[in-house]
């Protein structure tokens, strides 16, 4: 992103031989550049143009891929499980985004204290994103067990009737935002840590003295001067959010009744269950278009809700 | 000059990086994919080494637990398809049409070492697509009730017996049956446990010649009702809150099913784990009969092969007495051969009614294996989901998911 430009800065001319200064250099950049361009031009670039053509391509691996046009586009477009997938996407990504951005943001203010042993709790919430997330599914299939499952005897005590999270078409997608809240929330309560403590302690002081509540503190400085880090994790949960893809293939395969089919998995089940690479490509192609036309919305926006952003 | 030299330093440790990745790799003998636990890969690792030793050929194994058809498809898309394949016939088709294996007939015509009629007419038949045979059988996977004896002695319910009924599994049913601890009979989601209640009732999943449909059909729905009753009316099935995440398979081991309908696969392990007495039965009889799937899975050889002399020696090989006998007594598969099915290999241990799995054959029929074989499983399995468990009665749950695989039938034909 932003940090981009200043990996590229070369150091202003330097005094030397008489020789062009810059093509030494540039010759010198494009060499180091090399390793990197060749491995992202093989490995991401080719392959992502590749896919492009095969989208317009139908192909099982097996023969040659056949040309039909836009074949695969409009039949997506008009495949009912299309729109059933595309709404449990955003939903997934809705749930998760919001809740992933309170949870965190409160975590972090809770985190933020000069409390003793505070440094224990902050590793604690970052456990969970150095863990795999197949280990994460396989511990969390059993507290969602509806028999045995720890959340189920809980609600028991409450005297509250058991639930079949992962099994009821209504209840997998919240387990899954569950799951993967829990999973991630430590890395942004991270990024939230920094952002508070680069926040002025001036800005509190002055405020408290003129007499502003907690609450107010909260609302009028810390959450302004977030602005930034704010929207850095929502970019980055967004696109996280839209990718999600293990914790639906670990927990619930897409189901029951496709309620948890979202579209990367869908993508997934097409090409290397189904083998419809390019119905497939077709739909990964529609999902960048979504992203890109977000990520657009996202920028354009960032004027409105951000108050001071300070260029890295 | 400095620079110069570490330029071409760079240059050269980029061009050795290139090219060790390129270098086509060395031809050592055949290549020979297979999937398999890996107690079936030390059952097979024995009958290579032995087909090495008789013939010089070295042969290098290329195991692939999990995803088998999945991950060979992707060897065909990226050339380095194994030269002989162990396959099932529900992948062989999509490849078999795609020209990707050997026709073996001609093989086979010029062989007086091969004789068909070593095998089990319906395998053979589970092993050819369009009237070409693609695979010499290893074994015939097909499905029978275990039992557990012990349960039936304590409630003094004689063992099932060929020609049980329906009528009969409802009639013991309550007996062997003590709600929240003890079930009669298992329940699987998997079609392939739920079909032969489907085909023994007079339906089907698809037609016949794959065009549509129907398991909206009267005898489909009566199949599929008298299996969604044994568990939400009846109660004689556990639910799936009742079985948590065991399988039935464990519920059966840990003594918790009086019955189950499950495949020979399941033989070495309850051998070695189970120890109470049990046995096999039939399946039991409904309106159209007792009818169970006949499936198989046998060696194929690539149709790209560069050895195919050497392949097809192979797969004499491993289709041979000697070697299903070896498979066979493990008690893993049913052979694909009548000589060793009828042989101690197969019938010395227990389960002392062996025979059952070789007396069903007559009646068993093959899984239909349309193209869209694995995205109409799929379906299958997640569309009847909330009928299994009552949320939706099953007559009006298959009324979508036969709209959509016959949706998925037209398109692939």
């Amino acid at each position: 992103m932003a940090a981009g430009k200043a990996a590229f800065a070369v150091p202003v001319s330097t005094p030397g031989p008489k020789r062009h200064p810059l093509a030494g250099e540039a010759r010198w950049a494009w060499l180091l550049l090399l390793p990197a361009l060749l491995i992202i031009g093989l490995f991401s670039l080719l392959p992502t143009l590749g896919s492009f053509a095969i989208s317009f391509t139908s192909w099982d691996l097996l023969g040659p891929p056949r040309w039909i046009g836009l074949a695969n586009y409009t039949a997506l477009l008009a495949d009912p499980l299309f729109y059933k997938v595309v709404l449990n996407t955003l939903e997934f990504v809705a749930l998760y985004v919001i809740i992933d951005i309170v949870c965190a943001l409160g975590l972090a203010l809770a985190l933020n204290q000069q409390l003793r042993g505070i440094g224990l709790f902050r590793t604690a919430y970052f456990l969970p994103v150095v863990t795999s997330m197949v280990a994460v599914s396989i511990v969390w299939e059993w507290i969602y067990d509806p028999r045995y499952g720890a959340l189920n005897v809980i609600l028991g005590w409450c005297h509250l009737p058991a639930i079949h999270w992962l099994s009821d078409p209504h209840w997998a997608l919240p387990s899954l935002v569950i799951v993967s809240v829990w999973k991630s929330l430590g890395y942004n309560v991270v990024l939230f840590l920094a952002g508070l403590q680069a926040i002025p302690t001036e800005y509190h002081e002055a405020a408290a003295v003129d007499g502003a509540t907690g609450w107010l503190r909260f609302f009028r400085i810390t959450l302004p001067l977030l602005g930034p880090t704010l929207l850095l994790v929502g970019i980055l949960s967004t696109i996280r959010a839209f990718q999600t893809f293990d914790a639906v293939y670990m927990l619930t395969h897409g189901g029951p009744r496709r309620a948890t089919t979202v579209v990367v998995y869908w993508l997934f089940q097409n090409a290397f269950t189904y083998f419809k690479l390019g119905k497939a490509s077709a739909l990964a192609y529609l999902l960048f278009t979504v992203l890109l036309f977000l990520t657009w919305l996202q920028w354009t926006l960032r004027k409105r809700w951000i108050h001071q952003e300070q260029v890295s | 000059m400095r620079h110069s030299g570490l330029i071409s330093l760079l240059v050269s440790w980029l061009v050795v990086a290139l090219v060790s990745g390129c270098s086509p790799e060395k031809s050592v003998g055949l290549t020979f994919s297979t999937w398999g636990s890996i107690d079936e890969i030390e059952i097979l690792k024995p009958i290579l080494e032995a087909f090495t030793r008789q013939s010089g050929i070295p042969v290098e194994l290329v195991h692939i637990p999990q995803e088998y058809a999945h991950k060979l498809r992707l060897m065909v898309a990226g050339q380095t398809i194994p030269d002989v394949m162990f396959i099932s016939n529900e992948a062989l088709p999509g490849f078999a049409e795609r020209g990707v294996f050997r026709d073996l007939g001609p093989l086979i015509a010029q062989d007086p070492a091969v004789r068909l009629a070593d095998y089990y007419q319906q395998v053979l038949a589970a092993m050819t697509w369009k009237g070409k045979l693609y695979g010499i059988p290893r074994d015939l996977s097909n499905l029978v009730v275990f039992y557990n004896k012990q349960i039936f002695a304590q409630a003094k319910v004689p063992y099932p017996r060929a020609g049980w009924t329906f009528a009969d599994l409802l009639r013991i049913a309550p007996r062997l049956t003590k709600p929240g601890e003890r079930w009669a009979i298992g329940f699987q989601p998997n079609p392939l446990v739920w079909t032969p209640y489907v085909w023994s009732f007079g339906g089907d999943i698809v037609a016949a010649d794959l065009s549509r449909c129907t398991l909206t059909e009267a005898p489909a729905l009566a199949g599929l009702r008298f299996y969604v009753d044994l568990r939400n009316k009846y109660h004689y099935a556990p639910s799936d809150e009742e079985a948590g995440n065991a399988r039935m398979t464990q519920l059966f081991a840990t003594g918790k099913l009086a019955m189950f309908v499950y495949g020979r696969w399941a033989v070495p392990n309850f051998r070695k784990k189970i120890t109470f007495p049990w046995d096999v039965a039939p399946f039991p009889r409904g309106p159209a009969g007792s009818i169970v799937d006949t499936d198989a899975s046998g060696w194929a050889i690539a149709a790209a092969s560069r050895r195919p002399a050497a392949a097809w020696q192979l797969v004499k090989f491993l289709g041979s007495r000697w070697s299903i006998e070896q498979f066979t007594k493990s008690g893993l598969i049913v052979p694909s051969r009548p000589d060793v099915a009828s042989s101690p290999a197969f019938l010395a241990n227990i389960p002392e009614h062996s025979h059952v799995f070789l007396d069903v054959i007559p009646q068993g029929r093959p899984t239909r294996v349309p193209v869209a074989y694995d995205e109409i499983t799929w379906e299958l399995i997640d569309e009847l989901g909330p009928a299994w468990t009552g949320e939706v009665p099953i007559e009006e749950a298959v009324l979508p998911l036969c709209k959509r695989i016959t949706a998925l039938l037209r398109e692939a034909s």
